[in-house]
């Protein structure tokens, strides 16, 4: 079986549609640039809260030019965008720095958080952003705000708990403009691993603001997706996206003394249940076998 | 000059060809011998070439009858294979490739196929299988429209209504829980389900599972292929399964309500891009009526 076949097996036996691509983001001699595994690698796909990746890199560029002050206090007031993680679980204003903020918006996929720093940067620099690195199959629009609001509208509650509600409902399959990449924020899992290349390798940003990109990525809470699929010495960085039967990861797996390999794994799940393990196990399980294909020693 | 008819005409020379004799090849053709005689000079007079040579020892081909022959030939062949494709489309605008998941059993799937017939006044040729071998079909073209378990991954094809049936559930007559009235799930426990394996359409397989569990009925699933394998593990005593279809039963086997709320097997019409009008409605509408 090619490594494309073993990896939509992978899909198939999780219940789930999927999309993935991995590449390595360094390698020895020439032939490593043009090595990738792809499975359905250029099709438009929901982002959902990876989208935040790009709020990260236009986050490092306003401070790499002197337009952010990373440690600046920032009052975030009680009424921000819902979500269970980070401030957005929280009650009461909050003060933190620009930099405490993208911490909380990657690690714990705080909406709240990006959002703030989303509006900070500007919303149309992050748009922009895509075009500007080549990425031609990437659409960013607006934030985890806006979509609520089209999610609210789509499915007809008034707060986002009762959508989500409606949304893993099995007995209603609903068309929601939040799980259609036709809509709202998408880009493909080709595109994913190329930015994610860019910025490991230190193209987007300076050494510093890599350094510290870098470490809030590896920082992810999650480890129920790419992590679950590579034992503890491997290093693996990520960030998740997660809206209804959409679950995403998208990161950069290091094994010691090894090449890194940036991956991005994009499903859609057939069930409509608000956690649904295998779809999320089967991330880590796709990733693997794209991974493993990949795997070279650094010289 | 009449027009020659050359696929017609490049039969004769091959049946003449082949038959080495006028008689035979006319026979073969099944016409008299003058018209075939005749039509060959024509057809030797418009290509400008003499094909045969007609002896007293009989008929053979000249070098260049020889050397057209293959080609006559090929295009005889070529001219039947346009045919047969014609025909297979002819054949396709007549026809509905109707698949149905094998759980929903006999009747439903009868009733189906007869409501698909009559909707749309095409010939229906149905096909009993697994969801996601049905899906597959879908995606790739080979069947037009399907009723499938759900949830289950569509792939490429398009998702229609979602209708949940009641299910009842059928268990070993003699299990404590075979008394009147529902059967609390809780009470199976202990009992293996027996239900279609898991390949056949992971997510709803795994929904179901769950949904057991979420009862008190934490249950292992026994792989039965087909619901007359169910069945027949039900009556065994070695399992209890739900079944939407009515007619589901044996000796041995009690069938009961589930107590409290129903557990539905949920399907879902699946189709093709292009479907004829009015077909997935009507097959929505006979689930429905099962619902």
């Amino acid at each position: 079986m090619s490594t494309a076949a073993a990896v939509r097996a992978v899909f198939r036996d999780a219940g789930v549609r999927g999309w993935l691509h991995a590449r390595p983001v360094t390698g020895d001699g020439s032939g490593w640039a043009g090595r990738a595994v792809g499975a359905g690698a250029d099709v438009p796909v929901v982002m959902a809260s990876v989208y935040k990746v790009f709020v990260l890199v236009a986050y490092c560029r306003e401070v790499d030019a002197g337009r952010i002050d990373p440690r600046e206090p920032v009052v975030v007031p009680e009424r921000r965008t819902a979500g269970g993680t980070g401030i957005s679980a929280l009650s009461d204003p909050v003060t933190m720095s620009w930099r405490d903020l993208v911490t909380s918006m990657v690690t714990a996929s705080d909406n709240a958080a990006a959002d703030v720093v989303h509006t900070r940067v500007g919303r149309d620099r992050v748009a922009a952003l895509p075009a500007e690195l080549g990425l031609g199959g990437t659409r960013i629009r607006g934030g985890t705000d806006d979509v609520f609001a089209d999610l609210l509208a789509d499915t007809g509650t008034d707060d986002v708990a009762a959508a989500f509600g409606v949304l893993a409902d099995n007995d209603v399959p609903v068309e929601i403009r939040a799980l259609s990449p036709v809509y709202g924020s998408s880009t493909t899992a080709a595109d994913t691993t190329a930015l994610l290349a860019l910025l490991w390798r230190g193209e987007l940003a300076s050494p510093a603001s890599t350094a510290f990109a870098r470490r809030v990525l590896g920082a992810q809470i999650w480890p129920h997706r790419l992590r679950a699929g590579f034992p503890a010495a491997a290093a693996v960085a990520g960030k998740t996206g997660t809206v209804g039967a959409v679950r995403n990861e998208v990161g950069v797996v290091t094994y010691p003394g090894e090449h890194p390999v940036a991956v991005a794994v994009y499903t859609h799940a057939a069930r409509s249940d608000a956690t649904v393990p295998r779809a999320d196990a089967a991330i880590g399980a796709a990733a693997r076998v794209a991974v493993h294909a990949l795997r070279a020693p650094a010289v | 000059m009449r027009p020659v008819d050359l696929l017609r005409h490049l039969s004769f020379v091959v049946a003449v060809a082949e038959e080495r004799h006028f008689g035979r090849a006319a026979a073969r053709l099944g016409m008299a011998q003058p018209p075939l005689s005749q039509g060959l000079r024509r057809l030797e007079a418009r290509l400008g070439v003499v094909l045969f040579d007609r002896g007293p020892g009989g008929v053979a081909p000249t070098a260049a009858g020889r050397d057209l022959l293959p080609r006559a030939r090929a295009l005889l062949e070529d001219a039947e294979a346009l045919a047969r494709a014609a025909a297979r489309h002819a054949d396709a605008a007549r026809l509905l490739r109707l698949g149905v998941v094998a759980d929903l059993g006999p009747a439903t799937t009868a009733r189906l196929a007869a409501r698909a017939a009559a909707v749309t006044g095409l010939r229906v040729a149905p096909t009993v299988t697994t969801t996601v071998a049905l899906v597959d079909a879908v995606s790739d073209g080979t069947l037009d429209v399907a009723v499938v378990a759900h949830p289950t991954v569509l792939e490429s094809a398009r998702g229609g209504p979602v209708v949940a049936l009641p299910t009842a559930v059928l268990l070993p007559a003699g299990h404590p829980a075979a008394g009147p009235g529902p059967v609390v799930l809780r009470a199976l426990r202990g009992l293996a389900l027996a239900t279609a394996p898991r390949a056949h359409a992971p997510a709803a397989h795994d929904l179901l599972l769950d949904t057991l569990d979420t009862r008190g009925c934490p249950a292992s699933a026994a792989g039965a292929a087909s619901p007359a394998e169910a069945l027949a593990l039900v009556a065994t005593g070695a399992a209890f399964a739900l079944t939407a279809d009515p007619g589901l039963g044996a000796d041995g086997v009690a069938r009961r309500e589930p107590a409290g709320a129903p557990v539905p097997f949920r399907v879902r019409v699946v189709h093709r891009d292009g479907v004829p009008d009015g077909v997935v409605d009507a097959l929505a509408g006979v689930l429905r009526e099962g619902a």
